[in-house]
């Protein structure tokens, strides 16, 4: 029955058909064979007892005359009528006459009038009468063999008609299945996707308008009711969620401020009254560690949470300085120790410092240690107490290498500003490191390499500046100075800082740059494989009273820029020039982006001759900047920076219409001049963008202009930065119907063999090709036959002299651009060179 | 006739096994046997209904004495198809005038063949006994073959006279002459 609950609804209902059916068949099938049987059973009686009658009737004469040879001869009457024997019995005489086989079922005696089934046989025997007389008997038996092959026949048809019967009840209960258990798996498997993704969207499709279609109704009903009450619950949750969160915050605010004014509170407690019973009771209260130490007795009490916060229990630490001093690492103990004397010997207000503090564990903390001197009448200091917060916490030191991260190098930073200015003592310099070519490391072997680089680093640099710390002073200068301390930290990615504490020329900084790169420079071994490395390294030191330390690490980094630009693996200063500099690309940044508001950007153009007719085939368009106060300013002062800012892209846009408006003017006003073609240069942003050709074809769309009158110009660089992304987007915009030229060709660092990959029309060779004094005949002749190999109209520019243009003929090369033809002018004067009939090519070159 | 005593046994014998239903002699002499056979074969013989009325007797008319009187004695009392038997001896087939059966035994004298002549086209049904040594034209004819006692049938005289024997009896027959498809055993 587990078996049968298991199934499916589908399977039992085919199952319950089939049954059913053949259940059906059988029965019928029985009862009709059992009829069928009986009846034939009676037509044999019933033809046995005629033919007894008949037979009887017949032989009665010879059962008369006592002639049993007739009487035999009666009884062969029966044969072929399916009588298997007959035997005549006279009163007193059995056998009389016989027939058939022998033995037989008849019984002996067998007596008039009875019927019988003897071994599937039917025996019946007939009283011979003559006029009322009974004169003998007669029994005759037929087999029962007809009707049995008959029941046979029958129960094979009925087989076949039950096997028919199946397959058409399977094929019924199938579309059963499909009107009454289909519709209720499709409902079962909206059950199941509503269950799994929680989506209460779904709905069941009503099929049918009865109990199911009902069914489906009502379930999408509820699927509704539940949605809501799904939808409900999630904004119920949603709200409290976010009620919690900014309650959270508050908390947090207000927890902080409290700990904050609870801390200042009781360290000025302690300070002013140092009340014993006092400080206690504020320890307490307070998650921080607490010391009070006896300057007298030389003995140092520590809180039980100041020893728990480096994992001792209260009974394992004594009451020594030295259970905290011995314990500061090692690097910054002489500046704990120094701070300290500071605060004691009343050169600073409080006593506060961040080190790092030796765990039980063996493991490093971060802490931050802060105290108050209590003095006596004369100013000498009695008794110093203060607290010890844990600020590990992940906060502020570098997961990766265990260096000071960014949060912490500025607050040391400020702090160290802070103290320098009142101690009068040398100035800091802030060493901003940034390793070249690192992402090419991460990008090629894998982020785990780049991280096990980075604490290699990390290493090294340790190594470095501690051997620094010692050899950074040449052996004569006098030690005055206290040795310089360092501050080593990462600010994330590849950058690093060094912080020198106690810098008095700019040597010292400069010393130690140096010797970072000399570190810097072994190859580096990770897991059995060699990585090369350099660091840029921009130096800034504390300019003035006023600097921040974000201002130092700011002027650092510019530095570290610009070393970087100057080639890196070196280190620059940063001087004032620097930060003009930058104060000038600000400001051209503004300038630009006002440029782009109030539209002073404004199309040149340049003639381009056919030089194999002399005829005028084109200008190419060129981007001129009217700067107010400035003039006319060329693209190499600002295109560089619009590429970087991404305002190249509205630029271009712009530039493309402007030209377009220009060229459908000139033909408005020269309709009978040749088709002139423009050219127009495009730089790598714009090729980022993803409707640049929409926007072309938009721009065209009603001009009157094709695509074919435009070149796209882009330079060798452009298209082999993102060769694949270059190919894609050029191809559509050549299917387009614009031409295509590679500027510059020659310049870049591409092989040959991209050029019949790129979908380019055109090659303009760039100019240094063309200039005499390095102008390579030979060169010029490869590059030139190459391209027309290719199929690419040859452009040259830069022609100034009637040689150059000349030579350039004579190698096939079919455009030309340069002073020799035209300087570049605005719209207007180009207006006028249409109008005349110039001639561009001395004529002695055509002739020739 | 030198086999005509062992002729006598066996129709003695034959007809004592075989003739229960009608006979409980235990002997039998030659007539009462052929009386016995006459009276099975009236059990299969149809007269018109004109001729022989529902319950009304047969008329049974033996001609020839003393075998006549043996044959009355043998029949006496009994019945055929249901008719009473109504016997009566003739000593010549001349004098009998009517009836529905004429039985000539060997004792019969007169001109039998002149007055079964006469007879032809009457309802009645006529038996010779070959015995009496003359191919008479009889409907029935009593014979011995096999030393059984067997009769022949003249459908022609039958169809004549009206009366029909039953095609079980004709099945029994020795011969069967005349019109039909003539058989023989």
């Amino acid at each position: 029955m587990i078996g049968w609950r298991r199934l499916s609804v589908q399977t039992k209902l085919t199952a319950v058909v089939m049954v059913t059916c053949v259940a059906a068949l059988l029965m019928a099938g029985a009862g009709i064979a059992t009829y069928q049987f009986a009846s034939s059973k009676d037509q044999l009686t019933d033809h046995l007892t005629n033919l007894a009658d008949l037979i009887g009737a017949s032989s009665s004469a010879a059962i008369q005359f006592r002639d049993a040879r007739a009487a035999r001869d009666a009884l062969k009457q029966v044969k072929g009528t399916g009588v298997a024997a007959a035997r005549i019995d006279l009163p007193g005489t059995v056998g009389f006459a016989r027939y058939g086989r022998s033995p037989n079922n008849i019984p002996v005696p067998f007596p008039a009038g009875r019927v019988a089934t003897i071994d599937g046989y039917v025996v019946v025997s007939r009283p011979i009468m003559l006029d009322d007389v009974t004169i003998g008997s007669i029994a005759v038996e037929g087999s029962l063999a007809n009707a049995r092959a008959q029941i046979g026949r029958y129960i094979g048809i009925l087989a076949a008609v039950l096997a028919v019967a199946c397959v058409v009840a399977f094929l019924l209960s199938r579309a059963l299945q499909r009107t009454i258990s289909g519709p209720i798996s499709r409902l079962s498997a909206v059950t199941e996707v509503v269950s799994r993704n929680g989506d209460y969207s779904i709905r069941a499709v009503r099929e049918s308008d009865d109990e199911l279609g009902q069914l489906v109704t009502r379930f999408n009903g509820m699927l509704e009711e539940l949605g809501r009450g799904h939808q409900a619950l999630r904004e119920t949750r949603a709200l409290l969620e976010t009620r919690v969160a900014e309650r959270t915050r508050t908390l947090e605010v207000e927890i902080a401020e409290r700990r904050r004014t609870e801390h200042e509170l009781m360290v000025a407690k302690a300070a002013a009254e140092a009340s014993a019973e006092r400080y206690a009771l504020a320890a307490q209260g307070a998650n921080d560690g607490l010391w009070d130490w006896d300057l007298a007795a030389g003995r140092l009490y520590y809180s039980p949470r100041w020893k728990a916060i480096i994992g001792y229990a209260d009974d394992e630490i004594g009451d020594s300085v030295e259970e905290w001093l011995g314990r500061v690492h090692s690097e910054d103990l002489p500046r704990v120790r120094r701070e300290l004397d500071e605060h004691l010997e009343g050169r600073s207000r409080h006593f506060e410092c961040e080190h790092r503090i030796r765990h039980k564990s063996g493991m490093v903390r971060w802490v931050l240690t802060r105290g108050l001197a209590i003095r006596d009448a004369d100013g000498r200091p009695t008794r110093m107490a203060g607290s010890q917060s844990d600020v590990t916490d992940g906060r502020v030191v570098d997961a990766l290498t265990g260096l000071p991260n960014r949060v912490l190098l500025v607050d040391r930073l400020e702090r160290m500003l802070t103290r320098r200015r009142k101690a009068g003592m040398g100035r800091l310099a802030v060493l901003f490191l940034d390793l070249d070519g690192f992402k090419l490391v991460n990008d090629g072997l894998g982020h785990l390499f780049g991280d096990q680089l980075l604490q290699a680093v990390a290493q090294r640099l340790r190594l470095c500046l501690r051997a620094t710390d010692t050899l950074a002073r040449p052996q004569d200068e006098a030690p005055a100075s206290p040795t310089p301390e360092h501050t080593l930290g990462r600010l994330g990615g590849d950058e690093f800082v060094v912080l020198l504490h106690d810098v008095r020329k700019v040597e010292d900084a400069t010393m130690v740059a140096r010797r970072i790169q000399e570190a810097l420079a072994a190859p580096f071994i990770l897991d059995g494989r060699e990585a090369f490395t350099s660091a840029s390294i921009g130096i800034a030191l504390e300019a003035g009273p006023g600097a921040t330390g974000e201002e130092m690490l700011r002027d650092a980094d510019t530095a570290m820029y610009r070393a970087k630009a100057l080639g890196k693996g070196r280190f620059e200063v940063f001087d004032g020039a620097m930060r003009e500099r930058v104060v000038e690309r600000m400001q051209l940044d503004t300038a630009l982006r006002l440029a782009v508001e109030r539209h002073e950007f404004v199309p040149f153009f340049q003639p381009i001759i056919d030089l194999r007719t002399g005829t005028l085939s084109g200008f190419e368009s060129l981007l001129r900047w009217q700067r107010p106060g400035h003039g006319l300013v060329l693209p190499g002062a600002f295109v560089g920076l619009l590429q970087s800012n991404g305002l190249i892209v509205r630029v271009g846009q712009r530039f493309f219409g402007d030209v377009c408006q220009v060229l459908q003017s000139w033909q408005d006003t020269h309709p009978a001049a040749p088709a002139l073609s423009i050219n127009v240069n495009f730089a790598a942003p714009q090729f980022n963008e993803v409707d640049l050709l929409e926007h072309l074809l938009e721009m065209l769309d009603g001009s009157g202009l094709q695509p074919s009158q435009f070149v796209v110009e882009i330079t060798e660089s452009t298209a082999i930065s993102d060769f694949d992304h270059a190919a894609e987007v050029l191809t559509r915009i050549r299917d387009a119907g614009f031409r295509i030229t590679l500027d510059d060709f020659g310049t870049g660092y591409s092989s040959l063999s991209c050029l019949h990959e790129l979908p380019i029309t055109g090659v303009k060779l760039d100019r240094s090709f063309i200039a005499k004094e390095r102008g390579h005949p030979a060169l010029l002749k490869g590059i030139i036959g190459l391209a027309v190999q290719l199929g690419l109209t040859v452009t040259a520019e830069g022609i100034e002299t009637e040689e150059q243009c000349e030579q350039l003929r004579s190698l096939g090369c079919h455009l030309g651009q340069g002073y020799l033809f035209g300087h570049p002018a605005d719209a207007a004067a180009t207006r006028a060179v249409l109008s005349t009939d110039r001639v561009w090519l001395p004529e002695a070159l055509l002739t020739s | 006739m030198a086999p005509f005593p062992r002729l006598i046994v066996a129709l003695v014998i034959v007809l004592a096994t075989s003739w229960s239903g009608h006979a409980a002699a235990q002997a039998m002499s030659e007539y009462q046997a052929k009386a016995a056979f006459v009276l099975n074969v009236l059990a299969f013989i149809e007269w018109p209904e004109t001729a022989l009325a529902q319950g009304a007797p047969i008329e049974v008319a033996v001609v020839g004495r003393p075998s006549g009187e043996e044959v009355k004695t043998a029949l006496a009392g009994k019945t055929a198809r249901r008719h009473p038997l109504a016997v009566h001896v003739y000593d010549r087939a001349s004098d009998v005038k009517g009836g529905h059966v004429l039985f000539l035994t060997a004792d019969a004298g007169g001109d039998n063949r002149g007055a079964l002549s006469s007879l032809v086209g009457k309802a009645v049904l006529t038996i010779a006994d070959q015995t009496t040594g003359a191919s008479l034209p009889s409907i029935i004819t009593l014979l011995i073959v096999d030393r059984r006692l067997a009769f022949t049938v003249d459908l022609d005289v039958a169809d004549a006279n009206g009366v029909r024997p039953s095609a079980h009896l004709l099945r029994l027959a020795h011969k069967v002459r005349g019109r039909r498809l003539a058989t023989t055993r």
